[in-house]
């Protein structure tokens, strides 16, 4: 396999909230590798936005790292302040694409302006330079060059959509976080964005990091999937060893059984119950109160994730012992 | 089939300001006719902007319609005015659920006295109002229904919210639902749950339901026909699996096109995509208006508007390629972009 370029391990994000403490990472471990896209699925409130916001020292004031580690090229970052990280690694490593973030652009910039502004201000390039720089990022997400002088009210939500990734990688990132790029976006347009991403990651060579709730979505663009629950990562494999499904972790299983399939005859199946809540998780595996297949020993215990063949990691009592 | 709502040519405008003095005409929805049968869920797929929601408001006369009409079992209704609508019940039959489970309810109130405060309005008796709403709530999967009777929203999941938007609707004993969006806002595992229930309130009421939704996959499990709107118009429509199966209109095939599914080798494959954005609806494009994306449009798409002409029994669509389509003369292969 190829150079690891991001590691992460038992990485924990707590906020502190008026009802108490929410463990909304609570041990995370992966890795990403040079060229390779990881979607991270899960539904809301299970983390995946939080795990998104840590990796760019992006989080909210009342959110403390509490453990863990998250070393870039080698480096371990957390013992970086912020602002050091900032200065080192932000767009300029690691970069991300915020959910709903085509909502966000500055009305009264011109889109290319946006673009260019952090060439001028943090690469100390030349407005001239960084003109051009922002034309050729315009024209590599699809659109004409003289799109540098549109304002965003002009442009679709897909057409801002390639702004906003435009924006994210004008600074040469290794690492592109994409969190929920298309759901604002609909059904055709979101087709199109995903192809513009599947481009970018062959040509430029980046490593991804897909944030989705939609499984569907994430087979289409990644390497290998994690899937997330209440805080944890508990499946981790290739798209075809979790999409074959054999030796998944229940709530996976469930979560594929759930989608109503468009090309197949199935009747959706649902689960049960709903995510737990994370300022005081169930003990024991924490899919135990949903899990159809549950027993004495995930009341009490938490399992490790086991490995199974070739890489594929299940955090399930049984799969392992 | 006993019909339950029928749409005859309906058109909503809307005047939308331009500059100091001008104004302009969007053409929300643009001569829609649509029947729903009872014991039917029909399906209007399409993405936003295409006027689905429109469609459904007008359907029940929560808009009023430019032109056209509306009836209700056969009943002209489009325009009975608003007290007779009540008085007569119209009202209490026709409901809707809408998409947001989380805006709809009023965080204030317990869940019993969302459903009581229907019942009030319609002036259901006070004295028989305790065991309907224990009866709805079980009906829609709430129980114990003492104990969610006595909640307020904000201790209930998404799923269970929207639940409680359909008992809302169902207590009122409707005989017609137009569900917006329904499972939209709904967490993946939780949604099956509220499919399958409308799926069985259908069967089981005797009722017609217009379900609007961007989803096509969900589509084809409740529904039983589908109509594919885009830019205010119906382009094709038919028995859901007759459309899914066979689409006619390519603006159909590229919706269908693009719905992602999971799939081991989804990585390696570039997804087949049209050009370009839907036009503003304020500025639709002459002719056929899917003429500007449409893969195989001739000079004739560009200044003459398609006709909806039904091909099968109940297969209808608005293009004039279709017969081409059909016997395979013509084949879509969408641009790669």
């Amino acid at each position: 396999m190829s150079e690891e370029i991001l590691r992460v391990e038992d990485l924990r994000v707590y906020y502190s909230t008026p009802k108490g403490c929410v463990r909304a990472v609570d041990g995370v471990s992966f890795s990403l590798h040079k060229g390779e896209s990881i979607a991270v699925v899960g539904e809301s409130g299970s983390g995946k936005t939080t795990l998104g916001l840590t990796l760019m020292r992006a989080l909210r004031g009342n959110a403390n790292i509490v453990s863990g580690k998250i070393v870039l090229n080698g480096e371990e970052t957390l013992s970086l302040s912020t602002e050091e990280f900032r200065k080192k690694y932000s767009w300029k490593v690691i970069s991300m694409v915020l959910q709903g973030a085509l909502n966000s652009l500055n009305p009264v910039l011109k889109v290319g302006e946006q673009i260019a502004e952090p060439l001028v201000y943090r690469g100390g390039m030349s407005r001239e330079d960084a003109r051009k720089m922002a034309e050729e990022f315009i024209e590599m997400v699809g659109m004409p060059r003289d799109f540098y002088n549109r304002y965003p009210h002009e442009l679709s939500g897909g057409m801002r959509q390639r702004i906003v990734i435009a924006m994210a990688l004008v600074m040469k990132p290794q690492i592109l976080i994409l969190d929920e790029p298309t759901s604002a976006l609909d059904v055709t347009i979101q087709a199109q964005i995903i192809n513009l991403v599947k481009d970018l990651i062959d040509s430029l060579k980046l490593s991804v990091i897909f944030i989705t709730h939609d499984v569907a979505l994430a087979s289409d663009v990644s390497d290998r999937i994690a899937v997330m629950y209440g805080g944890q990562i508990v499946e981790l494999g290739r798209l075809d060893q979790i999409l074959r499904g054999y030796s998944i972790h229940p709530y996976t299983e469930k979560l594929l059984a759930s989608l109503p399939r468009l090309r197949e005859d199935n009747v959706p199946e649902f689960i049960p119950g709903r995510p737990p809540d994370l300022t005081s998780p169930p003990p024991g595996c924490r899919f135990h109160p949903r899990c159809p297949y549950v027993f004495d020993k995930c009341h009490v215990e938490d399992p490790p994730l086991f490995r199974q063949d070739s890489g594929h990691l299940v955090k399930c009592w049984l799969r392992g012992k | 089939m006993d019909e339950i709502i029928r749409l005859e040519n309906v058109k909503k405008y809307y005047e939308v300001r331009k500059g100091l003095l001008g104004s302009q005409k969007l053409k929300a929805l643009d001569d829609v006719s649509l029947m729903i049968g009872k014991k039917e869920t029909v399906a209007v797929v399409g993405e936003s902007g295409c006027g689905k929601s429109t469609l459904g408001r007008v359907s029940m006369r929560l808009l009023e319609p430019t032109e056209g009409r509306i009836y209700f079992k056969g009943e002209d209704i489009t325009r009975i005015p608003e007290g007779e609508l009540r008085r007569r019940s119209f009202r209490r039959k026709m409901q809707i659920v809408f998409q947001d489970p989380y805006s709809s309810i009023n965080p204030f109130m317990r869940v019993g006295d969302v459903l009581l405060e229907a019942l009030d309005i319609h002036g259901f008796p006070r004295s028989e109002a305790r065991a309907k709403i224990r009866q709805t709530l079980e009906d829609v999967k709430l129980s114990p229904a003492e104990e969610f009777a006595e909640r307020y929203p904000h201790e209930l999941s998404g799923g269970q919210r929207q639940r409680v938007n359909i008992a809302r609707a169902l207590i009122l004993d409707p005989e017609y639902i137009v569900a917006d969006e329904p499972v939209s806002m709904i967490d993946a595992s939780s949604r099956a749950e509220i499919l399958l229930l409308l799926k069985n309130i259908r069967d089981s009421r005797e009722m017609g339901i217009l379900y609007i939704t961007h989803d096509i996959a969900t589509a084809r499990y409740i529904s039983d026909r589908i109509a594919v709107m885009y830019l205010g118009e119906i382009v094709e429509a038919g028995p859901t699996m007759s459309v899914l199966r066979g689409a006619i209109h390519p603006y159909t095939a590229l919706l269908l096109s693009s719905v992602p599914e999971p799939h081991p080798l989804g990585r390696k494959k570039r997804k087949y995509v049209f050009k370009g954005d839907p036009p503003s609806p304020l500025n639709p494009p002459s002719g056929c208006k899917f003429h500007t994306r449409c893969p195989i449009a001739e000079e004739k798409c560009k200044t003459v508007k398609p006709a909806l002409v039904e091909y099968e029994s109940g297969r209808f669509v608005a293009c004039h390629r279709a017969e081409e389509i059909i016997d395979g003369s013509v084949r879509l292969t969408p641009e790669k972009s």
